[in-house]
């Protein structure tokens, strides 16, 4: 028999399903800011921020709501090889398969980006940019100067990132966006919502203010970090509705599942 | 699975752990506030001490400022030495601002000589006594002289009776100036252990406030304080108007350590008697020049 909490725990496994996104107020504004950016005549836009707090999440959204209307890629994946870069863009704006023996040649792929100034606007959404080379960064740069392709490129806020303040991205990146990690308010609500969502109303109930005020006294609102703080509570969960039912209470969270929780996942020390 | 039990012993642990360490805070919190609270109740011992050594050097430097407090001092003016024994406590005892006189004015200090031997003080005694018993004597013979010249032995008195009354009066004036010499001859040997002996024996069937007095010097200069304070308390027993009963029984008890005592029991009776001895006494003490 499957516990109830195996079907919980799995909607708090990190990924950035499109159905797992939950609408929240700071996310909103920070969406309609990025749709926004992409209207306006920038070469590049920058989303900002630590670990966790949504980026990909936000690319991914902006990606499934806008291919439909324009012309837009998304590489929810870092591609670290140059040659494979190219073939990718060109394959994106040409639609047309680069045989393997081939490779493209950036220098033709600029003059061809170029020929259609005025005729296309191309936007390629880049997640986890931190890890391209800056030879790539710098071929990246050259491609958004056609003003046919348009980048939105993640970085993650790191304090050995610099990428930022180098000159060649600074006069090119018109908007940043910085995303920041979730109030207490937004985490409860978005633990309510992520619940609600996939119709775990009951265990919605169970989570009270308290609850994630002792969540958030540990991951500080990140996404990420309370996303794998909620898996390991209901995998406890999951153990004990099989092992020792009695022991669990389906009216609220045990203080004693929640520190457990935080035990495993390093927070405090056993 | 294991694993989740594994954790689930982690988390009594982490139980445990935290347990003791608010078991910890508690007692120290607990400690804390046992430590204040007996540190507040000892504020005003801490205050008297306070009070005590300024007094002290207040009176070293400005001896003329010595006051008593009149309120103790009003308290305790018309008790007997005794009830001021059996009243005072050490705790009480709060000495003078020194702002303030007993009677307004800047008191004077009296430069005391070192306590006058007991033997001298006997001397002094006997001395009184004799001199009242010449002047009875001398008063008498002038009297007799007196009814004699008024006799006129030539006019009444045969010449027989003339030379008996001249031999009378010749032999009384031999007794009187006699008398003078067995009271110089006295030998009081103040400092022997007879002396306490035979004081001891004497105030045994006198029960005379003077012999206690007596008893009680010699144990002070003895330093036997604890007898002397004894004695000098039933010397003031038996008569509580003498001055050296008071300073004996309140110098004992200053040597004894009692000063604050001492000097509550002397301010009482300075307010009594306003004896320039016993407030020289009381500058004494306070100056621990004793």
């Amino acid at each position: 028999m499957t516990s109830r909490f195996e079907n919980v725990k799995n909607i708090f496994i990190d990924s950035v399903e499109r159905n797992s996104y939950v609408e929240l107020e700071s996310a909103q504004h920070n969406y309609k800011l990025l749709e926004k950016s992409l209207e306006k005549p920038l070469k590049m836009i920058l989303l900002f921020g630590k670990p966790g707090t949504g980026k990909s999440m936000l690319l991914n959204k902006l990606y499934h709501n806008l291919k439909e209307s324009r012309e837009i890629h998304y590489f929810d994946a870092p591609i670290l090889s140059e040659k494979e870069f190219l073939r990718r863009v060109y394959e994106a704006i040409t639609d047309k398969a680069v045989p393997n023996e081939l490779r493209v040649n950036f220098d033709g792929l600029l003059r061809f980006c170029q020929k259609l100034k005025g005729e296309r606007e191309i936007v390629f959404l880049l997640d986890e940019c931190q890890l391209y080379s800056e030879a790539l960064m710098e071929k990246i740069r050259l491609l958004s100067d056609t003003r046919v392709i348009k980048f939105v490129i993640t970085l993650h806020k790191t304090e050995n990132e610099d990428v930022i303040a180098k000159q060649h991205f600074k006069t090119r990146i018109w908007e940043v966006i910085e995303l920041s990690n979730a109030s207490e308010d937004d985490l409860y609500i978005y633990i309510q919502k992520k619940l609600i969502q996939q119709g775990f109303v009951e265990i919605g109930n169970m989570i009270r203010k308290k609850d994630i005020k002792f969540i958030y006294t540990y991951t500080y609102g990140n996404f990420r970090e309370s996303n794998k703080f909620l898996y390991t509570l209901f995998d406890i969960y999951e153990y004990f509705d099989e092992v020792k039912p009695h022991k669990v209470s389906t009216k609220k969270i045990s203080k004693k599942f929640l520190e457990m929780a935080a035990l495993k996942l390093g927070y405090i020390d056993g | 699975m294991d694993s989740i039990k594994e954790l689930e012993k982690r988390w009594y642990f982490y139980k445990v752990k935290k347990s003791l360490y608010s078991i910890n805070i508690f007692a120290f919190m607990g400690m804390m506030s046992l430590a204040s609270y007996y540190t507040y109740t000892q504020v005003d011992v801490i205050k008297n001490l306070f009070n005590k050594n300024k007094l002290v050097a207040e009176a070293k430097v400005e001896p003329k400022k010595v006051t008593i407090e009149p309120i103790i001092v009003a308290e305790m003016v018309e008790k007997p030495l005794e009830e001021h024994v059996k009243s005072t406590k050490v705790a009480d005892v709060v000495l003078a601002s020194k702002n303030e006189g007993l009677d307004g004015s800047a008191l004077h200090v009296v430069s005391l000589e070192p306590v006058i031997p007991i033997i001298d003080m006997e001397k002094e005694n006997r001395k009184v006594t004799s001199t009242k018993r010449v002047y009875k004597a001398t008063r008498h013979n002038k009297k007799t002289q007196r009814k004699m010249v008024k006799a006129k032995a030539s006019t009444y008195l045969t010449a027989s009776e003339l030379s008996t009354i001249k031999h009378e009066i010749k032999r009384s004036n031999r007794s009187a100036s006699r008398n003078t010499e067995n009271i110089k001859k006295i030998n009081l040997n103040g400092s022997s252990v007879n002396y306490i002996e035979t004081m001891k024996k004497k105030f045994k069937m006198s029960k005379n406030a003077r012999d206690a007095l007596l008893l009680a010097k010699a144990f002070y200069a003895k330093k036997e304080y604890s007898q002397s304070e004894k004695w000098a308390l039933t010397a003031n027993k038996l008569d509580s108007n003498k001055d050296e009963s008071w300073h004996i029984f309140a110098k004992s008890k200053a040597k004894l350590g009692q000063k604050n005592e001492a000097l509550k029991i002397l301010s009482s009776y300075y307010k009594k008697s306003h004896s320039p001895k016993t407030k020289a006494l009381i500058v004494k003490i306070k100056t621990e020049r004793l």
